[in-house]
């Protein structure tokens, strides 16, 4: 127990050289897709999509069990219940677009330390929003700042106070209307304007005057519910009913922009009940530049962008990671995927597309002549074996230990991300694994392979480790390799055992044999529409949800062109986005 | 004798704030007899990633039977008012086997801590997708001891600056250890500037602590924010019919803080915010700890070291001033990589350690999975934090002739050994007595015991709370107190 310390499961994983449970795939509950199929069917019994009568037959107040009909809402084939929707407390990254888009202000109060939940790899998920006394603390102190702030401002204030007579409460109240629609995102009922205008009478009572008493107004609104969150109301309807026009509008703002609906998407919120109004919508709001957040936010979490500057790397092992490396790479992430969401690049070729944003400290990294500058620039550079997503520098490193590079982590990540096909847990009765020496020399090939000699872990780690082994000639940063620290040859070749999607199994050798492997995977394509739709609703999946995904995929692949921008169409019009599922019995 | 309610009838028979010069001449001195009477304070502080082998003291016993492990070193002139305990296990809250294995052991370990239940079970009981046993700091904070004594109830501090990894897991597994109700894990305060405002809020105003005494624009910046506060609490509750039974209890949550942030305004704008005798307001702290991509290292506006330094200060303002006497502060979110590049490289014995050359790594992958000796450095570091604080509330003494130290339990420990993951042999060290409730100065070496039975003798040795039971062992043992630590 001096130097050679027994290392247990969780150890393994941090070392990346063993990660997931040696019990087979059978653990686990049912609804995480463990084998390659799992998830891909819908449920037996769930309704066929409907012919014929067209128009919501499925509205408010109808039976139990609704069925999309075609040439209504929801008109992609296959889609049954959407799972529940609950209402959603703004993270910080929405709470600051909201308050900089809504009023204009520059404060960005919602910070790192407002640490909200985040399951399934997004920080957006309803169900671990909640608040607490010390959060809502900083909310009113924010709220308050961001009031004074925005009065502080000729140019913001004029845009609140559109009338200037103290005391005219036909004015106040015209105010707080046009306020609170920006801020609650939709039209504030009577009764509410009276609440918030007793806020400006007991301020001008404590003396402020007309523009101090608006600000205290401001002050209430952005401390209220109805801002911090975005609800939905079932009015008394206790099945899956459609939403209103201003919260789909809300719902679309919030996927793609991560903030408010603007004043244009408010003020066509009740047209928003046709595929053409609402394809439409998502077409403006795709170009308008508040679209990058769809990136920062779902790509940055997803892929791992996000991470990327924080990603701890050892300095005495790779002296050639600097901050601007780090920045340049984080920002390579961010720009390949862009391309794909802007173009109509179809999703195929996400793992093959030779093309890299580098300035002159990454290009040196990668080995791409004449990049000079410190600003990145797209560069389309053939001469290597590189390409693809998994090829990116970026990815390499945040999928690595801080020392060396890990297969075992890739390999997970690959499953995780790529295929949405997460290997189950290691069972409490995980065996320990010695870790040898120092791992940074280590040909972690041998390790792995030793390792998975014992069969309560090879059945697991023969389908972890394999794409990361293909990937090893890329080293913790991402740099170009044949040969380990301890002059041993790296073999990239490696082998996936037999499988639904690939029955006789499958040998692939290299990052181009990887990637191919993982773009054959009907997975893939399942993967990003999986990873959309949690994000875009903001839930974790339900079975019938994961249903819906795979059935969304099908319509996306048979309708038209593979971009990401008609996926993001078609998750638009179908059911689970235009509808809501109030949950349990009342 | 106890200042708020002592205050709070002072101030009901004057009908007017009283300056505090007043105050200290009715104050009994403190060099003097201790006649007086001074609150109990509890403190968990959370190590994450365990501890390094270099925790476990020599010897066991009490007084010079044992002698501290060399990372608990930074200790040594507290020695004699600690409990360092060995082998104390939570595996029995996730096993029914009572096993130490429990994986993911990041993402599972820590949720567990103050609470004894498996996270996990507990989701699936409720079927909800985030769920926890309400935490011993919480239900303390409820419990007759501590509720309205303070005009906080409690506070979540911590320094991590930099998004942990979870693990695969509810961050809120990982991230807090405090837990408000079975479904409301507590945030925590990471920016000392945050901290800062919390405890002026509810210090200053009223008390002239600040110089501010009645100042008017105080009292008509509370009296708005009450009228904001009512405003909310309006529309909230109206809002509520309107939503689905599910969002309903989502909005009562809400609610809830919202009321208790107006409490402590009330309670403020009446003047009956934290007066001790002894409360002093530092300097306002001036430090960055946030940027949008967390802050994983040190640079050059920001120190690790200045950031518990100003916590440490902050803890003792807020504990001076009485605003609350529970305080749950994690030095880091469990499974940290910050790297350690402002701690030199360190050498371990059993007998003590030395500095070497070069700066450590990262907390997780390149200390706990690194050599023994830079995560003992790492260990090290942060219990020298931990000790500073302790030296500082050391040094305050109270009406009842003991230190604010004496006065309060600090539970700092871990949710996993260390290195190996395991959940038992947790790294536990008990610093202070609760007012003289718990023996001082030895090394507990205990069996296999469970952390609950931690958690239940300082509910009710140390506290009276008469608590029956708390959290789970699923081997089926009775819950029990650990008499080995109870003066």
């Amino acid at each position: 127990m001096h130097l050679s310390r027994g290392v247990t499961w969780s150890s393994i994983l941090a070392l990346g050289i063993a990660l997931s449970g040696c019990s087979g795939m059978v653990s686990g509950d049912g609804n995480s897709a463990t084998g390659p199929d799992t998830a891909s069917k819908p449920a037996a019994g769930s309704g066929q999509p409907g012919v014929g009568a067209g128009g919501a037959s499925n509205g408010a107040g109808t039976g139990s069990t609704p069925v999309p009909s075609a040439g209504g809402p929801g008109t992609v084939p296959g889609v049954v219940n959407p799972g529940l929707s609950a209402m959603h407390r703004l993270n910080t990254a929405e709470y600051n677009a909201t308050v900089a888009d809504a009023l204009g202000t520059t404060l960005q109060p919602a910070t790192g330390n407002w640490r909200g939940g985040e399951i399934d790899g997004f920080d957006n998920i309803a169900s671990v929003l909640g608040v607490d006394d010390t959060q809502y603390g900083l909310y009113l102190d924010a709220a308050e700042a961001i009031a004074k702030d925005v009065f502080a401002s000729d140019a913001l204030r004029a845009k609140i106070v559109t009338c200037a007579t103290a005391d005219d409460m036909a004015c106040v109240k015209g105010i707080i209307s046009k306020t609170g629609l920006k801020a609650f995102r939709r039209p504030l009922l009577d009764a509410e304007v009276a609440t918030y205008t007793k806020v400006y009478t007991t301020s001008r009572a404590q003396g402020a005057d007309h523009n101090g008493s608006l600000q205290n107004v401001l002050w209430s609104l952005l401390s209220s519910a109805e801002f911090l969150y975005r609800m939905e109301f079932d009015n008394g309807v206790k099945t899956k009913h459609l939403i209103s026009g201003y919260e789909l509008a809300t719902r679309l703002s919030y996927f793609l922009w991560s903030s408010a609906p603007d004043d244009a998407l408010l003020a066509a919120a009740n047209d928003l009940n046709t595929d053409a109004a609402i394809g439409t919508a998502v077409d403006r709001m795709l170009t308008d530049q508040k679209s990058a957040r769809l990136v920062q936010n779902f790509a940055g979490q997803w892929l791992g962008a996000r991470k990327v500057l924080a990603h701890p790397v050892a300095a005495d092992v790779y002296p050639a990671w600097t901050p601007d490396i780090a920045s340049a790479a984080s920002k390579e992430m961010f720009a390949y995927f862009d391309e794909f969401l802007r173009s109509d690049r179809p999703w195929s070729e996400f793992l093959s597309a030779d093309m890299n944003f580098v300035n002159a400290g990454l290009a040196g990294l990668y080995g791409i002549p004449n990049v000079t500058g410190t600003a990145s620039t797209r560069v389309e550079y053939t001469a290597d074996a590189r390409k693809g997503f998994m090829g990116l520098i970026g990815f390499l490193a945040v999928s690595s230990v801080d020392r060396r590079s890990s297969p075992t982590l890739r390999g997970k990540w690959v499953l995780v991300n790529l295929l949405c096909s997460p290997p189950p847990a290691p069972p409490a009765t995980a065996g320990k694994l010695e870790d040898k020496g120092d791992p940074t020399n280590t040909n972690i090939r041998a390790v792995l392979e030793a390792h998975r000699a014992s069969p309560a872990c090879s059945s697991c780690h023969s389908i972890m480790d394999p794409f990361g082994l293909a990937i090893e000639q890329y080293d913790g940063i991402g740099k170009f390799r044949t040969k380990y620290p301890d002059g041993s040859t790296i073999d990239p070749s490696t082998l996936l055992p037999p499988s639904s999607t690939y029955p006789q199994g499958i040998s692939f050798s290299g990052l181009d044999g990887a990637e191919k492997a993982v773009t054959d995977d009907p997975k893939f394509k399942e993967c990003i529409t999986e990873k959309l739709y949690t994000y875009g609703l903001g839930r974790s999946l339900s079975n019938d949800d994961k249903n819906n995904a795979v059935a969304i995929e099908k319509d996306w692949e048979t309708t038209g062109a593979l971009s990401v921008g008609r996926l993001l169409h078609r998750l638009a019009l179908a059911e689970p986005f235009r509808y809501r599922n109030p949950g349990s019995a009342q | 004798m106890n200042k708020f309610f002592s205050r709070r009838t002072l101030l009901r028979g004057a009908g007017v704030a009283l300056a505090l010069p007043w105050m200290e001449s009715l104050a009994p001195k403190v060099a003097g007899a201790a006649t007086g009477t001074a609150p109990v304070r509890y403190m968990p502080i959370f190590l994450p990633n365990g501890a390094a082998e270099f925790w476990t003291p020599n010897g066991a016993g009490s007084g010079s039977a044992w002698n501290l492990g060399s990372v608990l070193e930074p200790f040594a002139e507290l020695k004699a008012k600690m409990n360092v305990i060995s082998n104390l296990e939570n595996g029995s809250a996730f096993n029914a086997s009572g096993l130490p294995s429990v994986e993911p052991s990041h993402g599972r370990q820590p949720g567990g801590w103050l609470t004894a239940v498996d996270a996990q079970v507990l989701r699936s009981q409720l079927k909800v997708e985030e769920a926890n046993g309400v935490s011993v700091d919480q239900i303390m904070s409820e419990h007759a001891v501590f509720k309205g004594k303070t005009p906080l109830a409690s506070l979540q501090l911590g320094l991590s600056t930099v998004y942990s990894y979870c693990d695969g897991q509810q961050c809120s597994n990982s991230r807090s250890v405090s837990w408000k109700t079975m479904t409301q894990p507590m945030y925590k305060m990471v920016d000392p500037l945050q901290v800062f405002n919390a405890i002026v809020n509810v210090a200053s105003a009223g008390t002239g602590a600040t110089g501010g005494g009645t100042d008017p624009n105080v009292a008509k910046r509370l009296a708005m924010k009450k009228s904001v506060l009512d405003a909310v609490l309006e529309n909230a509750t109206s809002t509520r019919s309107r939503l689905s039974i599910n969002d309903q209890a989502r909005m009562d949550e809400f609610l809830d803080s919202v009321r208790s942030v107006e409490n402590t305004a009330t309670t403020v704008s009446a003047g009956l915010g934290g007066t001790s005798s002894t409360c002093a307001i530092g300097a306002k702290p001036t430090m960055a700890t946030v940027t949008p991509d967390g802050i994983r290292q040190t640079t050059a506006t920001y120190n690790k070291g200045a950031h518990a330094d100003a916590m440490n200060a902050l803890i003792v303002m807020a504990l001076q001033c009485d605003v609350t006497r529970i305080i749950t502060y994690m030095l880091e979110d469990e499974r940290s990589e910050f790297t350690y590049d402002h701690v030199t490289k360190r050498k371990f014995t059993n007998m003590g350690s030395t500095p070497t050359t070069g700066t450590c790594p990262e907390y997780h992958g390149g200390g706990q999975h690194g050599t023994q000796d830079d995560f003992a450095a790492i260990t090290w570091w942060n219990v020298g934090k931990v000790a500073d604080l302790c030296r500082k509330m050391d040094a305050i003494k109270e009406a009842n002739g003991l230190s604010i130290l004496d006065n309060s339990v600090i539970f700092f420990g871990g949710a996993m050994h260390g290195s190996d993951h395991s959940c038992d042999r947790l790294p536990t060290a008990l610093i202070g007595s609760g007012g003289g409730k718990l023996k001082q100065d030895q090394h507990v070496q205990l069996k296999n015991r469970p952390l609950r039975d931690l958690h239940f003798t300082m509910m009710n040795s140390v506290l009276g709370m008469g608590q029956t039971d708390f959290g789970h062992n699923l081997t089926g043992a009775p819950i029990s107190t650990i008499k080995e630590i109870v003066a």
